[in-house]
């Protein structure tokens, strides 16, 4: 009887760990760990905006019974994070190292590079992680202009190229209209 | 004898009631001035949070906080009045705000702000806020947090932080996002957002 509770309890314990580093490894997919990015001495702008699922499902709710189509995209959002650093002397070649890590790490982590535009003060870059074939489960956007700042967005749930286009369209706002006809690209490939 | 009392103990009776009836009603009477000129909890908690994170002593200089009450009276004294759109949504949106003005002993001039919002974070978590918005830029520091107790559209709780110069300004707003969010639909068809 002993026996057999041990082993119980062993198999129990090895399953729990299982799971719980499984879930540790990839807890949403399409949110990375932006870290903390250094600011200026000097006092350069630093700006974050963390939108969580409560405040989206907010929205969500408010327009709903006007604007429908734009209901759907908000519900498959889960969380959307903007942060800008000002650079300076003092902070560039630190953000700049974290980027190219963050850069780096999604690579690893499958994430596909859609959008590289690199010209001499800018560089821009646009990551996707697709789910199957059908939907996006998350969206990065990095951009570093080496004299002013970095911009970095992430976008984490179920986007689809069609819907954005909607938004976008609707809102009238460019990037998500640049950006949609390249995911729709993407995805039919 | 009993009936020439009766009179009597009733009137003592009736006149205790309504001197009781007006020693609550001054009670609560004070109890309303009193709260009008005091922060929240929540208030206390983030100027706390803030003075012990940059290690430099506020001091509130004024506070002032008005409930659904007093905005159900400016509603209702603005509806005999026409007033412009923006305004009569900001008046139905908003049910209650409290403000909160403090100024800095000796304001701190470098700081490490990475340390203050996790500091602030912190003691925020711990009564049911999220950081949301964070600004930081040139010695101004914004930080915006909304309740996680934030259910319905009908009822939200939004606190803010403003640190400039000598000045640190916190203000809790609570209130109803639909008036704003219809005023902003109408409004956005006249947006372009571009880059």
């Amino acid at each position: 009887m002993k026996t057999r509770f041990s082993t119980f309890t062993c198999i129990t314990t090895l399953v729990s760990i299982f799971c719980f580093s499984a879930c540790a490894e990839n807890p949403n997919p399409g949110w990375i760990d932006l870290g903390k990015l250094p600011m200026s001495v000097k006092g350069k702008e630093y700006v974050e905006v963390n939108i969580k699922n409560n405040l989206i499902s907010m929205a969500c709710k408010l327009v709903e019974k006007d604007e429908p189509h734009v209901a759907t995209v908000l519900r498959g959002l889960k969380n959307i994070r903007v942060n800008v650093v000002g650079l300076d002397d003092s902070n560039r070649e630190t953000v700049e190292n974290k980027l190219r890590g963050i850069r780096e790490e999604m690579e690893k982590k499958g994430w596909e590079r859609v959008v590289a535009v690199q010209s001499k003060d800018e560089d821009i870059g646009v990551y996707m992680k697709i789910r199957g074939e059908d939907a996006v489960e998350g969206l990065v956007v990095t951009v570093l202009n080496h004299n002013k700042e970095a911009v970095l967005v992430n976008i984490e749930g179920d986007i689809r190229p069609e819907q954005l286009a909607t938004v976008g369209q609707r809102f009238h706002i460019e990037p998500l209209k640049k950006i949609a006809p390249l995911m729709e690209d993407k995805q039919s490939k | 004898m009993n009936t020439t009392l009766r009179p009597k103990s009733r009137r003592i009776g009736t006149a205790s009631l309504v001197l009781l009836f007006l020693g609550i009603t001054l009670g609560l009477f004070c109890l309303g001035i009193w709260h009008c000129f005091h922060a929240s909890r929540d208030l206390h908690q983030l100027k706390s949070s803030i003075e012990s994170s940059l290690k430099c002593p506020i001091q509130q200089r004024f506070a002032f906080n008005a409930g659904s009450l007093l905005f159900g009276l400016v509603r209702g004294g603005c509806s005999f009045f026409t007033v412009p759109p923006e305004v009569t949504a900001g008046l139905q949106a908003i049910h209650g705000v409290e403000t909160s003005i403090c100024r800095w002993d000796h304001p701190p001039k470098t700081a490490d702000y990475h340390h203050v919002i996790e500091m602030v974070d912190r003691a925020m978590e711990t009564r049911g806020w999220e950081r949301m918005v964070t600004v930081v830029d040139d010695g101004i520091l914004v930080l915006v947090f909304n309740s996680t107790k934030n259910k319905s559209p009908r009822d939200q709780r939004f606190c803010v932080a403003v640190s400039q110069g000598e000045n640190l300004i916190l203000t809790s707003v609570r209130g109803d996002c639909n008036p704003l969010i219809a005023l902003a639909s109408k409004s956005m068809k006249d947006i372009n957002i571009s880059f």
